[in-house]
Order: C-alpha cells, then sequence, then structure tokens
C-alpha cells in the first residue's frame, strides 16, 4: 500500500485574472517507509508541492485534484477541517530557515508544550519529561538549558534540530523536508541530515527531501523526481536516474555539476543548459523544457505524457535518452 | 612572481558588549597569501571563517588592522588615492547576490559608462564600443545596454555584474561565492563563463565558495580557512587528493560527492570545550579535532611550509 | 517582470514606468484629475471667480446658493454674512492655499533634505543626538507644535507659515537621513565605491536615484499636511486674519452660522476635504508604483 498517491495535482495562482499553473498533473505515489527526492531548481513549484501535501497553501492559490491520498484516506473526500486535523496527525513538515519556523517571542519550551498539548499531552510534569526525550532524540546536550532558551539563542544547527524535534511529536507517517540543510554550514549539514534519518529509521517513517542539491540525494533516497516548472519530469529510483538519467533535464542537472576529479584543465567546460526556467506568465507551449532543450524535436510542440519505462521509472519526454538501447 | 601577495594581514573588529565593555573580533589572523598571474585560487571555509573579510582586505574596501597588500610587488597604501585608484581599476569585485549589487535605477549601459567614466579616459564613442564590446564577451547582447536590472533573471545579472568587473580589463577578480544565488542549471553557465574569460583575458581569480565541488573544477591553488586562520593551502591536487588538516578531513567528510573518496571514516572525538576567555592560546580546532594532543590545548599552530607549495597549520605536521 | 526571447528596443524609463503603473489605479488617477482642476483653479482665481473676494453686498448677506428657492443667480454658492460672494471667495482661497502650501513645503524640503544628507554622513556623536531631538519633535501632533510655535511668536499669516514651515523640516530630514542610510548599505553603492567614485559621484548617481521615490512622497504628504494646518490655523484665529479669503479662515468666520446657513460652512470644509483627500489619494498611488516600503 503506498503512503502517498496523489494523481493529477493542479495548483494555481491568479496573476492578473489569468490563472497560472505552479503544479501541472502532478501525480506521484510514494511507498510507506520509502525515502524519497525532489529536486527542482528555484521556481520549479517543488516548495509549493510540500505546502499543497501539507494542505498549507495560501488563500490565492487553488488546488484540484483527481486523487491524493494519505496513508489510506483520501484528503479531496474532506472537509475543510477534518482534512487539517487529518493531515496533522500524519503529517508534518521542516523549513528551510528554522530560525523563521520557530516563533522568536517563546521559548523552545512554551513552542514544544504548545504542539504537545495539540497532541493530548497534558499536565505540566508530563510535558517537561516529553519534551528532553524529544531533545534529546535529537541529539541536543543540556536539553533542559535548552528549554529554557528563545531561538536566537540558538545557532541554526540547534533550531533545525528543535524543529525537527518538534516535527517528530505526532509520530507522523510522513516527514517533509523542504531544503532543510541550504541554509547552514556544511559540516552542520552532515550532522542533521544524519540525524533526519536516523529518526525515519527509529519511527518508520516516508520521509520526502525537497532540494536542489544532487549529490545530497545520492546517498540518501530510494527514489528520487526530478521537477521542472511544476511537472514531474522524471520519478525513477535513485541508481536508475543517477547512471541512466531518460529525461534530457536530469541529464543536464546531473552534468552541469562539476564531476569529481574534473580538475582545472584549459577549454574544460561544463555542460549547461541555456536560457533559465520560464516564469509563470510566459510557460512555452509544449514540452516546458523546449526552448532550452538541446534534443527537442519538432513533436516536442505537443506536451509530453509521463509514461513509464520498462526497468526505469516514469518519464514525461517525447524521446527519453537510452531508449534504443533498452528496446 | 606573483601578481597579489599579502603579507601577515590580521583584521580585527571592536565589538560593544555592553554600555562600556568591549571585546575584540579576530576575523583574519596572520593571513599570508600569494597569487600568481593567470590562476585561480579558491578560499574555502563554513560562514564565519573570514573569508569574505579577507576579501574586503584585499580590495581595499576595509582597512586591515596590520599587515601589507602588494601589488605587482608595489606595497599598496591604503589611505593613498592614487594607490586606491589603481588597486581598485586593477582588482575588481563580483559580489555574491546578483539582486543586489546592480543599481535599479540606471539602465545597465549607464552602469557600466559611469565605471568607465570613472576610470578611462575614453571618448563617448569608444566608450560605447567597449560596453558593447563588453556585452557580447560575457554573453549578453547589445541591446542589453538600455535595460534595467528588473529586466533580467539572475544569471543575465551575474553576467552583468562580470561584464562590470571586467570592463576595465583588471588583473585580478575576486569573486565572492558568484554562484549561490543562482540555480544550479545557470550555475554551470556562469562557471563556464568565469573560465572562458579567464583563459581569454588571462585574469587571475581569487574564488571564494563552500561548494567543494565547483572549488575543485575550477580551482588551481586551494586555501581552506577556519576561524580567521588559514588552516591549509595547497595545489587542488594536493588538497583534494591527500588534505591532512583535521578540519580539512571533516570539511570532505561533510560533502556528499566526497564521502565516498575518503573511505576511512573519521574517527568521533568527544567534543570539549575549552574556556575562551582565559586567554590561553589553542588551536582553533581544538575542540572537534580527532587527532588532539594535549599541546593543542596550550598553543596554537604556525602556519608552515613543508613543500614548495603546501602549507599547513597542525602540530602534526611539523 | 520576465525577459522575452525577442529582443525589446524600447525600454521604458524608470520614470515612465511608474507613469505607466500609476495610469493603471484608477481611483488615484481621478485623484490627479480632480487634483489638477483644483491647481487650474488656483491659477486661473482671476478669470473663474466673478467678484473681487472681499467685494460685500451689504443687500446681499446668507443668500444660500442659487439652486435653492430663494438662492441669487448671481451668486453661485451663496454669500456670507458680510454679504461676499462665497464662490469668488472660495476660488481665491484655493490660490491662497495652493501657493502657501508650496511655498512652505519648497522651503522646508530645501533645508531639510539639505539637513538631513549632511546628517547621514556626519559621525555617530552629531547624528544620534539630533536623531533623539528629531524623533522628540516627531513624537507631538504637528498641528499642537504649529500652535505653540504661533503662540510663541504671534498670530498672524506670516507666522503660521513660519511655524508649519518649522513643523515640516523634521519630517524632510528624517526620510532623507534614514533613506541614505539605508542606500548606503546597498551593494550597488559599494559596487560603485568599487568603480573609484568619489562621495560626490556616489550620491548623484547611486544614492539620489534611488532615494528620489521616497523625497517625491515625502513632498506630496507635506503638501497636503500644510494645506491642512495653514488651514487649521486660519480656523483657529492664529493665521491669516479676517479679509483674507483663506479657507480656514472662511471656515472660522461662518461657523457660527452652521444653523441658519450650513451651506457658508460646507462649501469651504468640503473644498478643504477634497483637495486633502485628491492629494492623499496621488501619495497612495505614488508609494504602490515607487515600491517605498522597501525603502522606508
Amino acid at each position: 500500500m503506498s503512503l502517498l498517491h496523489i494523481e493529477n495535482l493542479n495548483v494555481s495562482l491568479k496573476i492578473q485574472n489569468n490563472d497560472a499553473l505552479i503544479l501541472e498533473q502532478f501525480s506521484l505515489r510514494m511507498a510507506e517507509n520509502e525515502r524519497l527526492g525532489l529536486v527542482g531548481e528555484s521556481g520549479s513549484g517543488k516548495s509549493t508541492l510540500a505546502l499543497a501535501i501539507m494542505g498549507l497553501l495560501s488563500n490565492n492559490m487553488k488546488l484540484t485534484a483527481d486523487y491524493m491520498n494519505l496513508d489510506g484516506e483520501d484528503l479531496m473526500k474532506m472537509s475543510l477541517e477534518d482534512r487539517r486535523y487529518y493531515i496533522s496527525t500524519k503529517a508534518s513538515i521542516i523549513f528551510q530557515d528554522p530560525s523563521a519556523s520557530l516563533n522568536p517571542c517563546f521559548k523552545i519550551s512554551e513552542q514544544i508544550n504548545e504542539i504537545l498539548s495539540l497532541h493530548e499531552i497534558r499536565g505540566k510534569k508530563l510535558m517537561h519529561q516529553k519534551a528532553i526525550e524529544l531533545l534529546d532524540a535529537v541529539a541536543i546536550r543540556h536539553p533542559e538549558n535548552v528549554l529554557k532558551m528563545f531561538p536566537y539563542q540558538l545557532s541554526g544547527g540547534m533550531n533545525q534540530r528543535v524543529a525537527i524535534a518538534i516535527s517528530m511529536i505526532g509520530n507522523p507517517k510522513l516527514l517533509i523536508a523542504d531544503e532543510p540543510t541550504t541554509s547552514l554550514d556544511v559540516t552542520i549539514q552532515a550532522q542533521i541530515l544524519k540525524l533526519l534519518f536516523e529518526q525515519k529509521q527509529t519511527s518508520q517513517m516516508g520521509i520526502i527531501l525537497i532540494t536542489h542539491d544532487f549529490p545530497l540525494l545520492a546517498e540518501n533516497t530510494d527514489k528520487i523526481g526530478v521537477i521542472y516548472s511544476g511537472q514531474m519530469m522524471e520519478h525513477a529510483s535513485t541508481q536508475n536516474i543517477l547512471n541512466h538519467p531518460h529525461h534530457p533535464y536530469s541529464k543536464a542537472l546531473l552534468d552541469s555539476i562539476p564531476q569529481m576529479g574534473q580538475r582545472h584543465n584549459k577549454g574544460s567546460r561544463l555542460y549547461a543548459l541555456s536560457g533559465q526556467i520560464p516564469s509563470l506568465e510566459n510557460i512555452p507551449v509544449g514540452c516546458r523544457l523546449g526552448p532550452r532543450c538541446n534534443k527537442a524535436v519538432k513533436l516536442c510542440v505537443n506536451p509530453p505524457l509521463l509514461k513509464s519505462i520498462e526497468n526505469h521509472g516514469k518519464v514525461r519526454c517525447h524521446s527519453p535518452l537510452y531508449e534504443k538501447k533498452e528496446q | 612572481m606573483s601578481l597579489l601577495e599579502l603579507k601577515n594581514i590580521n583584521k580585527n573588529y571592536t565589538l560593544a558588549t555592553g554600555l562600556f565593555a568591549v571585546s575584540q573580533l579576530q576575523a583574519n589572523i596572520n593571513i599570508n597569501l600569494n597569487l600568481k598571474a593567470g590562476k585561480t585560487l579558491a578560499i574555502v571555509g563554513e560562514s564565519g571563517s573570514g573569508k569574505s573579510t579577507l576579501a574586503k582586505q584585499i580590495i581595499g574596501i576595509e582597512k586591515p588592522s596590520s599587515g601589507d597588500v602588494f601589488l605587482n610587488n608595489k606595497k599598496l597604501d591604503f589611505d593613498n588615492s592614487t594607490h586606491r585608484r589603481e588597486r581598485f581599476k586593477q582588482i575588481r569585485m563580483i559580489f555574491q547576490n546578483p539582486y543586489e549589487s546592480i543599481n535599479p535605477q540606471l539602465r545597465i549601459g549607464e552602469t557600466l559608462e559611469h565605471t568607465l567614466k570613472i576610470n578611462t579616459r575614453l571618448s563617448s564613442l569608444d566608450r560605447i564600443k567597449k560596453i558593447e564590446d563588453t556585452l557580447l564577451l560575457v554573453g549578453l547582447q547589445k541591446s542589453h545596454q538600455f535595460h534595467y536590472a528588473h529586466n533580467f533573471s539572475g544569471g543575465q545579472r551575474q553576467r552583468i555584474a562580470i561584464a562590470r568587473a571586467i570592463i576595465l580589463e583588471p588583473s585580478i577578480i575576486i569573486a565572492d561565492e558568484p554562484l549561490s544565488a543562482l540555480d544550479v542549471s545557470v550555475q554551470a553557465q556562469i562557471i563556464n563563463l568565469l573560465q572562458s574569460l579567464q583563459e581569454k583575458l588571462g585574469i587571475s581569480i581569487i574564488f571564494i565558495s563552500h561548494d567543494l565541488n565547483v572549488v575543485e573544477h575550477i580551482a588551481d591553488d586551494v586555501m581552506v580557512m577556519y576561524q580567521g586562520r588559514v588552516v591549509e593551502e595547497g595545489k587542488v591536487s594536493q588538497i583534494f587528493d591527500e588534505p591532512l588538516h583535521p578540519y580539512t578531513q571533516k570539511l570532505f567528510a561533510s560533502t556528499p560527492a566526497y564521502r565516498h573518496r575518503f573511505q576511512r571514516t573519521i574517527p568521533k572525538a568527544p567534543v570539549i570545550k575549552i574556556k575562551k576567555e582565559s586567554g590561553q592560546p589553542h588551536c582553533s580546532y581544538v575542540d572537534f579535532c580527532h587527532i588532539r594532543e594535549d599541546k593543542c590545548k596550550i598553543s596554537s599552530p604556525e602556519i608552515i611550509q613543508t613543500d614548495q607549495d603546501y602549507r599547513i597549520a597542525c602540530f602534526k605536521f611539523e | 517582470m520576465s525577459t522575452s526571447f525577442y529582443i525589446q528596443h524600447q525600454v521604458p524609463s524608470v520614470y515612465l514606468k511608474w507613469w505607466i503603473d500609476f495610469k493603471k489605479n484608477k481611483l488615484a488617477l481621478s485623484a490627479l484629475v480632480i487634483f489638477i482642476f483644483i491647481l487650474l483653479v488656483a491659477i486661473f482665481a482671476n478669470l473663474i471667480a466673478p467678484f473681487d473676494p472681499t467685494t460685500q453686498f451689504e443687500n446681499a448677506t446668507h443668500i444660500p446658493p442659487t439652486w435653492y428657492n430663494n438662492g441669487d443667480v448671481r451668486f453661485l454658492l451663496g454669500t456670507d454674512d458680510l454679504g461676499r460672494d462665497l464662490f469668488s471667495r472660495l476660488v481665491y482661497g484655493a490660490r491662497l492655499s495652493l501657493s502657501l502650501a508650496s511655498l512652505v513645503v519648497i522651503i522646508s524640503s530645501i533645508i531639510g533634505i539639505t539637513l538631513g544628507s549632511l546628517l547621514a554622513f556626519s559621525p555617530s556623536w552629531i547624528d544620534i543626538p539630533t536623531m533623539r531631538i528629531m524623533s522628540f519633535i516627531l513624537s507631538l501632533p504637528s498641528l499642537l507644535l504649529a500652535i505653540v510655535i504661533v503662540a510663541i511668536i504671534g498670530p498672524g499669516l506670516p507666522n503660521a507659515i513660519y511655524a508649519v514651515m518649522l513643523v515640516l523640516i523634521p519630517h524632510f530630514l528624517i526620510t532623507t537621513r534614514s533613506a541614505i542610510k539605508i542606500e548606503l548599505k546597498n551593494e550597488y553603492v559599494t559596487a560603485m565605491y568599487l568603480d573609484g567614485a568619489n562621495k560626490f559621484q556616489l550620491l548623484k548617481y547611486s544614492i539620489l536615484p534611488n532615494i528620489f521615490p521616497s523625497i517625491i512622497l515625502q513632498l506630496v504628504v507635506a503638501f497636503s499636511s500644510a494645506i491642512l494646518e495653514i488651514a487649521a490655523l486660519g480656523f483657529l484665529g492664529l493665521g491669516a486674519q479676517a479679509p483674507y479669503p483663506e479657507w480656514g479662515t472662511i471656515l472660522s468666520e461662518s461657523h457660527d452660522y452652521l444653523v441658519f446657513a450650513p451651506w457658508s460652512v460646507a462649501v469651504p470644509g468640503l473644498a478643504i476635504f477634497f483637495t486633502i483627500l485628491s492629494i492623499n489619494l496621488v501619495a497612495e498611488g505614488l508609494r504602490d508604483v515607487m515600491n517605498v516600503e522597501k525603502n522606508s
């Protein structure tokens, strides 16, 4: 059974009387206990997807979907309030900037207690005990002291640990981590990621790791979804994508990262896509990668569909790479 | 022969910690740097390691607390306006955030023209010619001179910033995290542009970054900084194949792409906290170091030259 | 805005872009039209007004506006207690109010902006105490401050103008100083400094064009508050004195007859109201198109 199953999710934003689609025909299936990585550039809609799953979209965005199943229940069939409550028991989210997601006016203990009381844990002593357990679990030394502090007194890494601790309170089945380490230093990044996946191990949950950093996904995920301009371009297992990216965009992303051991040679150049990600007002006709793609052919003026490819995964492209080899 | 040389640069900031109390923050400690013509030197470090402060000392926005900067073997006097003019012309800067480093109220052509007007004696026709040539050189079009910054995407803005840097035909460009505000697929475009410009114009680049992948790709020499000090410095092959300083090793072990290269996992050292107020000198990395000795807690290692192009600050290698 | 794939040969200048955006805001645009109308009335007051504002028709006091049954065709908006044509007084009043307000704003802005620029570049031991004093002045209601100043230097139109000027100077000073301070922190100013620009070039090319929006906005806002304060002082009998057709003075002369000649109060009151409203709506529209929030 799948933990998360989304069919044809569309999210639109009103821009000057036009509905611009931030996410278009987005489908996603994720198994229980899976580690899914979503990779995309800024403006590709990956954060919007996270907010859509969590039911946190702002009011000027419109969401439609055929089906949005989270742990066995269809969210689209629920009333707004039911959906909000249901999501809060099943899923939680960690944001990029921990100092922005924690309230600067309250002590850590108050913020933890607030969420604890939402999950029916009451009583001063019990709450305190539970809070210390939580902070212990995210490897914070001296949790008693940290509880008495305000977020600004802690470093970014510590704040992110607290945010992870808070997100663990309801024993969620799904954890969405939206660029959890982007604002942190490299050495801290490694610690936070390690912690995140330890938590996953102990509490048996699925995790969606949203990032723009391919190497980060390589060693931490089972499957990768590549998002471009609001569409899922390729969705396959991590090994398949890294070794045989079928979509030209996935390949371009991988090639544009300098490879290990590639040293300063005169005349050597990285592979670079020309242009930039299209803005919401002028999304190209047909394949959204079309104007930037060096493999584009006449056919690409028709929008491609997300098709399954045997022994690989799903690809949204008219002429996927490696196709001949498989036939 | 070296193009740019820094000798014993120190930079202290005075912080007001209370009503009358002040404390000193040492942002750069005893930094020596040697940049050769046409080469790329990468400065690597985490935030707070003093790499941006160092860039400010090199370019001349701030005056170092002590130490000298030599350009073409000529000592640069910070307060001398002729020296400053020459320095600003020879050493150009590319900022991290292209959304903030371009004046929004001026057309791109005007911005570039001011740069030329201030620094050269070209006639107005020659200036326009130069602006158009430079725009083409960085992969933009001639007509882009009539646009404003808000007409451009991040990648194009960074190209404009590069145009502004190279228009005076400098010998050194300092790029302070020039990629971190850009998308992945655009980052590669900018790296390629920097490399091709370097090959065409023979410019030296000081490339400040925390992205080890990019550094390995673009740099000739690497300098690793930690808490205001240089801890290790050498050729890219030396640093990336066999980093010796425990902090550099930690840095590689923390970066996903490099973790596999260093199969031996670094033994975890219990973190100790040394009272910083005691005034006792100590190695700045002693708290986290896995090869620390008692010596590291009572004295600070000097950076020493162990090889032709290699320097390290660690007692283990003295 | 996004770039298109095609070369645009005509990129509107920043100022033209402001105007294009401003035109889209229908409310602000109609406010601008009303304000220009008031301005034209003030400029051509001698052509528009049928009578001299001080001419008294002794047998025609308290005549209601023309559209009342006992109105008089000669007096469009009626007459006051001394038989002076209200319409003429109103039209000349527009000229008086707007010209006084312009004078006040021009002089106080020149002083305020100059001092503000100097303050922005001065060392902190001058800057900080001055700012404290200015904040203290700004914390007092400006009308109250103007009344206090007039009370000290004595009532009368010239003194009222000095008072309003003095009250407006701190606003310009603080706006300019903080706009420059914010501007100096911007990276593009550093970039220009690294081009070798001297202080004057920095101010001219980098700072002034970018603080221009804040200053324009402050000018417009100051203009509306100058009109209001001059009128208020006139109403309280501290500003323009009796025969002057100043709006506040007209209002105070006629408010005794509020019950049986309500038009004589309503007409100058509405004139002040519409003038201030139109200016403030224009300011609101300007604030939107110039994105001043980011500067102040």
